[in-house]
């Protein structure tokens, strides 16, 4: 079970990613989808009484469903935008993201929430109406999305001594989730394809079953569920076997690139790579979006945006291409006779492979040059590390639509650009395209990039372009004055250019009035550049994608930018609050604030998951890959957390009424809220300040292995109040301490912390903001708790 | 039993929501007359112009559309084409929809409201129209053609952008006069031609002295061309397909080629040959364009030879290499890559053999190696 539910939300997610596109924003809608099925599956599982059946047995019932639901899922998945008639060029809106990801995994979400539930239920020997007041999930802890069960309030400690204890059960599911994590990782991700994937959760489960049932339930019932697990697992083998699994992997796929002919298909480490071919030419998308084309080059585009920086500056020798494809830049870039090194750099090394094997296909001229060197890295660290200067530095991420990309806008990265050019170096930044569309966000995107290319580079010009723009910055004043007449008179006196005019579609570019256009355009935009830890330009990204495919989306993130840091902040804390307390009402005891505790845990928690995640990006690069560890190490802290509070409760219990010493529930509730409180609030203060010196002294390998602790750590003590929270409203005319309450709060808040805190939060008010935000919201539940609680924290527990 | 029973219609419920949903979604991106709020309600800056402020066109040029505005005969063309709307037949699709009444045809535009997507000089149109101050852009949403392949397909086929009044869409056209563009580029005009022509008369009694760019896709109704005789100075027609099975497969408009072709012929009747004037700047005449497709799909050598053969041998020809798959081009195989540049330089050489002098072509090549 635990070692089936992250694979699972992994897959799903990815594929959903693909499907849609996916931003930021998408993955906050799709994982507050997972979550939301798996607290409706764990919540009619602790409702679900199914007259006559055991709890094993619905147990088994219920993985099998499980299991069933799977490959159907993965295939749903692939055929929505076939089945709705949406092309693959077409982005389709959020409302539709939301709506199929939430159809698709309603029935994968429901099985896996129920199935911990019921699972831990029949476990403890008890039904699952009882069972699940002892068991259930830490949303908070549900970051990525994993609901697991967090164990136990003093309800499951007061029950028989020979039920297993609820801790074990907890740490299993545990490490089940650690070893996917590491599996993903090692090698799902690239080895084996979705439904192999499923194949292989459906055998471990069927399996699961049929042990389950042969050691722990009589005779009576067990044939039945026996024999269908057993007709699973045989299933699950035969469809590798036969090459099923193969064939439903490669029709779906071709579902999905409906009519195009897919020469590759890979999931690589960073990302989902599809090459289509037609006539020769190959078509490269990454994560279900057109990146390049190849070997044809798209002239409008490479041309300006090589041959004008390479004009601009007096002897280009070293020049760095970022991404975006090779084919036709290099060449480009080497017509200049000047050039005597190129260096290609290109985030994803399978990326890079493929590039090279379909330039070597095409005999592309670049390949066998000797001043090419193309190399797989992160461009960002490449420039950390290296000691060498470049001429021309061109960043072909030209639009910070996401969390990697978003890295190189930010105003750390012009320094390190301005830093790594010579006294004469041009560097070049691709942007949006402007003609056409021209709204709030992609003026306010606009003027940010421009302003903080101007704190790094004294001259800064702007090529806005239709389908691409591009800006240029250097310490050389040759760009603000190139002309066509000087762009001409350069390329002649290098003997570039003979009687031949300049095409218009470089000749469009170089008017001066074109830059001065853009000029007084995002002269009318708000002037705040991006920095790493307050990624401004994602969220703008985001707002103006939103407005093309998204429009309520596209006005709501607009309204939102307009607002003061403050306000927003503010807007946030109170809506938590007023969502909190209206949840709170439903309540066994709604004069204590257990339930907003919970929920603003869970939006904490969830919010220095993805802080993490994001630093990790920004340091550490690779996160793609990384991140089924990751959230295993997350979730792995969750479970130390839960678990330690839950011994310190059972030691509660064991120590009787009469021992005055050892702390309540109400009081290890507080101390959990303000340990996170203090987590939250310190660690997204302090990461911010000390990246830069992390980043400068520690190499990425050992960065990416400092966040494991870090992230235990967080989950640790966010995973240290639910038991606490359970046990607080324990009563013995409500046994099950509002366990489904807790969880739903729980779950919400860690949905919200993924929308709220990823989309606007962390973009718009940075970490610190972000984290100032959650201390205040903490602080409030703290004070509500020590106030409103008073008298029950004295009380004697029965 | 009660429970059971709410519960089912639960189920039923959410299942219908989703399959709502879904059917919307696909209407949303077939062809069926079905339409989406498109509009925004924040105006652009261009918009918003105060008109006491709007200076004069310094260049001796007059318009075409001022002789009309000053006899009033424009207005009373605003009012005919206006009057159009209510069984609208603007263009060959002939929905017949009344767009008074606010239903929407195949262009989706909602009824008689008018949306832009935005008002901007540009630097990317055809040398002769970009000058020194740019081609004074306004793009409006919503499109009659709905090409599969459309690279702004947010804007013409899901119609993204802000819903404004005659009133702003003249005040832009004023803005733009005041930034220095050297005409009015009104793009995919053709669903809101009297909207245009209304603006048109508001803007010319403030002052707009700039010549009007007629930007489309060349798919219009001679009869509407009519109606624009003296108001229009430049056309800037596409001629994409030369075979009615093309136009079908890709823009879901057989007649294409011939009621283009007969379009263009009256839009030469009207304004002439474009001849550059002394800053090289046109401001009357035809300046067709044409974008080569992958694989020939555009038929690009029928294109030239038809207008070697029915327009003058210096017609105007802007023949482009852009192309490039987009929306849902991905669809069809043939033209999902781009132009190769030895396809476009057939197209170029061929236009060139057919004795066509007035070519605003692209050498694949201009770099010394």
């Amino acid at each position: 079970m635990g070692f089936s539910g992250l694979p699972v939300q992994l897959l799903l997610l990815r594929e959903l990613l693909i499907v849609f596109a996916g931003n930021e924003l998408t993955i906050g809608l799709i994982l507050a989808c997972w979550l939301a099925t798996e607290a409706a599956g764990s919540l009619w599982a602790r409702r679900s009484e199914a007259g006559g059946m055991d709890a094993l047995q619905r147990y088994a019932w219920v993985t099998l469903a499980f299991c069933l639901s799977l490959i159907p899922a993965i295939y749903a998945v692939r055929m929505i935008k076939p089945v709705l008639g949406i092309s693959v060029g077409t982005v389709p809106g959020l409302g539709l993201a939301a709506a199929a990801s939430l159809l698709v995994m309603l029935p994968v979400g429901l099985t896996h929430g129920a199935q911990f539930t019921l699972g831990c239920g029949a476990l403890s020997g008890a039904g699952a109406g009882s069972g699940a007041g002892s068991v259930r999930g830490t949303g908070s802890s549900s970051v990525s999305g994993t609901v697991r069960g967090a164990s136990s309030s003093s309800g499951s400690s007061s029950r028989s001594s020979e039920k297993p204890p609820a801790g074990q059960i907890y740490i299993l599911e545990t490490l089940g989730t650690l070893l996917a994590g590491l599996v993903w990782t090692a090698a799902l991700v690239r080895l084996a394809n979705p439904f192999e994937i499923a194949a292989g959760v459906i055998l471990l489960n069927a399996g699961t079953v049929v042990y389950l049932l042969w050691k722990l339930q009589g005779d009576v019932g067990r044939t039945l569920p026996i024999a269908a697990a057993a007709a699973f697992i045989a299933a699950s083998l035969l469809l590798p076997a036969t090459g099923l699994t193969r064939h439903l992997h490669y029709s779906s796929v071709n579902a999905l690139w409906q009519n195009q002919n897919i020469v590759h298909y890979e999931n690589s480490m960073y990302g989902n790579i599809v090459i289509t071919e037609t006539q020769g030419q190959h078509t490269f998308f990454t994560d279900g979006t057109p990146a390049f084309l190849a070997p044809v080059p798209d002239a409008e585009l490479v041309e300006p945006l090589i041959h004008i920086p390479l004009t601009a500056h007096p002897n280009p020798e070293r020049v760095m291409l970022i991404t975006g494809g090779a084919s036709g830049f290099i060449d480009a870039v080497l017509e200049h006779p000047s050039v005597s090194r190129v260096e290609y750099i290109e985030h994803d090394p399978r990326l890079l492979q493929l590039q090279l094997k379909y330039a070597a296909a095409a005999a592309e001229p670049w390949l066998n040059d000797p001043r090419v060197d193309a190399y797989a890295a992160d461009a960002r660290s490449r420039l950390q590390e290296s000691t060498e200067r470049y001429d021309i530095i061109i960043s072909r991420y030209h639009d910070p639509s996401n969390l990697h990309s978003s890295r190189h806008f930010s105003r750390e990265f012009f320094q390190l650009a301005a830093r790594s050019l010579t006294d004469q170096g041009i560097l070049v930044l691709g942007f949006p395209g402007l003609v056409g569309h021209l709204n709030e966000p992609l003026q306010d995107l606009a003027a940010g990039v421009y302003h903080g290319l101007q704190q790094e580079f004294p001259y800064v010009r702007a090529f806005p372009g239709s389908g691409s723009s591009f800006l240029l910055a250097s310490f050389d004043p040759t760009i603000s004055t190139m002309d066509p007449e000087v762009f001409s008179k350069r390329l002649q006196q290098r003997r570039l250019l003979d009687a031949v005019a300049v095409p218009w579609h470089v000749e469009q570019h170089l008017p001066l009035r074109r830059s001065a256009w853009f000029n007084e355009y995002a002269a009318e935009g708000s002037p705040r550049p991006s920095r790493d830890f307050q990624p401004r330009a994602l969220f703008l990204s985001i707002s103006y994608w939103s407005s093309l495919n998204a429009p309520v989306a596209g006005r709501v993130l607009q309204a939102v930018y307009q607002l003061h840091p403050v306000a927003i902040a503010a807007g946030v804390v109170a809506a938590l609050l007023l969502l909190a307390a209206a949840l709170n009402r439903l309540s066994s005891q709604p004069r204590t604030p257990v339930v907003p505790a919970v929920l603003t845990t869970g939006f904490a928690a969830m919010l220095v998951n993805l802080s993490l995640l994001f630093a990790f990006q920004i340091l550490a690069g690779r996160l793609f890959g990384w991140l089924g560890l990751l959230t295993a190490a997350f979730i792995a802290g969750l479970g130390i957390g839960a678990l330690y509070t839950s011994r310190k409760l059972r030691h509660l219990k064991t120590s009787g009424p009469g021992a005055t010493q050892v702390p309540t529930p109400q009081r290890l509730l507080i101390q959990s809220d303000v340990a996170v409180m203090l987590l939250s609030t310190l660690l997204l203060i302090l990461l911010p300040l000390v990246a830069p010196w992390l980043f400068a002294r520690i190499p990425a390998t050992l960065l990416r292995l400092l966040f494991f602790p870090l992230l235990m750590a967080a989950g640790a003590v966010c995973g240290a109040q639910f038991p606490a929270a359970c046990a607080v409203l324990t009563r013995p005319e409500n046994p099950t301490g509002d366990g489904g309450l807790v969880y739903a709060a729980d779950l919400l808040g860690g949905c919200l912390g993924g929308i709220l805190g990823g989309v606007i939060l962390l973009p718009l008010l940075g970490l610190a903001g972000a984290g100032l935000s959650v201390g205040v919201l903490k602080a409030i539940t703290i004070f509500l708790l020590i106030n409103r609680s008073g008298p029950v924290i004295l009380e004697a527990r029965p | 039993m009660n429970t059971t029973l709410l519960k089912t219609l639960t189920g039923v419920g959410i299942l219908t929501v989703f399959l709502a949903i879904g059917l919307h979604v696909r209407i949303g991106n077939g062809a069926i007359h079905a339409g989406r709020n498109a509009g925004q309600t924040r105006q652009t800056n261009q918009a918003n112009t105060n008109n006491d402020t709007v200076p004069k066109s310094n260049s001796p040029f007059v318009p075409a559309y001022m002789k009309l505005h000053e006899s009033g005969e424009l207005a009373k063309r605003a009012q005919e084409l206006w009057s159009m709307l209510e069984s609208c037949n603007l263009c060959p699709r002939n929905c017949g929809v009344n767009r008074l009444a606010g239903e929407r045809g195949y262009c989706r535009a909602p009824g008689s409201d008018l949306v832009i997507a935005s008002v901007q000089p540009h630097f990317g149109e055809e040398r002769p129209l970009v000058g020194q101050g740019g081609s004074g852009t306004i793009f409006f949403s919503h499109c009659n053609l709905r090409c599969v392949f459309c690279q702004n397909y947010q804007i013409s086929i899901l119609g993204r952008g802000n819903r404004i009044s005659v009133e702003q869409l003249a005040n832009a056209m004023l803005e733009l006069q005041q930034f220095g563009a050297h005409n009015i580029n009104v793009v995919t005009p053709t669903h809101f031609t009297p909207h245009i022509v209304a603006a048109i008369d508001i803007a010319a009694g403030r002052g707009l002295r700039l010549p009007i760019v007629w930007n489309t896709s060349g798919w219009e109704h001679v009869e509407v061309i009519q109606l624009l005789d003296g108001i229009v100075d430049i056309y800037l027609p596409d001629i994409k397909f030369a075979y009615g099975e093309d136009s079908q497969t890709y823009a879901d408009s057989p007649t294409y080629p011939e009621q283009t072709k007969q379009a263009v012929l009256e839009m030469h009747r009207q304004v002439g040959v474009a001849h550059p004037g002394a800053a090289g700047i046109v401001n009357r005449g035809l300046m067709i364009r044409h974008l080569v497709m992958p694989d020939n799909a555009g038929g690009s050598k029928q294109v030239l030879d038809w207008i070697a053969t029915n327009l003058p041998a210096d017609t105007y020809i802007n023949i482009m290499e852009q192309y490039s798959p987009h929306h849902e081009a991905f669809n069809y195989p043939r033209i999902a890559r781009r132009t190769t540049a030895a396809e476009y330089q057939s197209v170029v050489n061929y236009a060139q053999e057919l004795g066509l002098s007035n070519l605003d072509s692209r050498a694949a090549r201009w770099l010394n190696n």
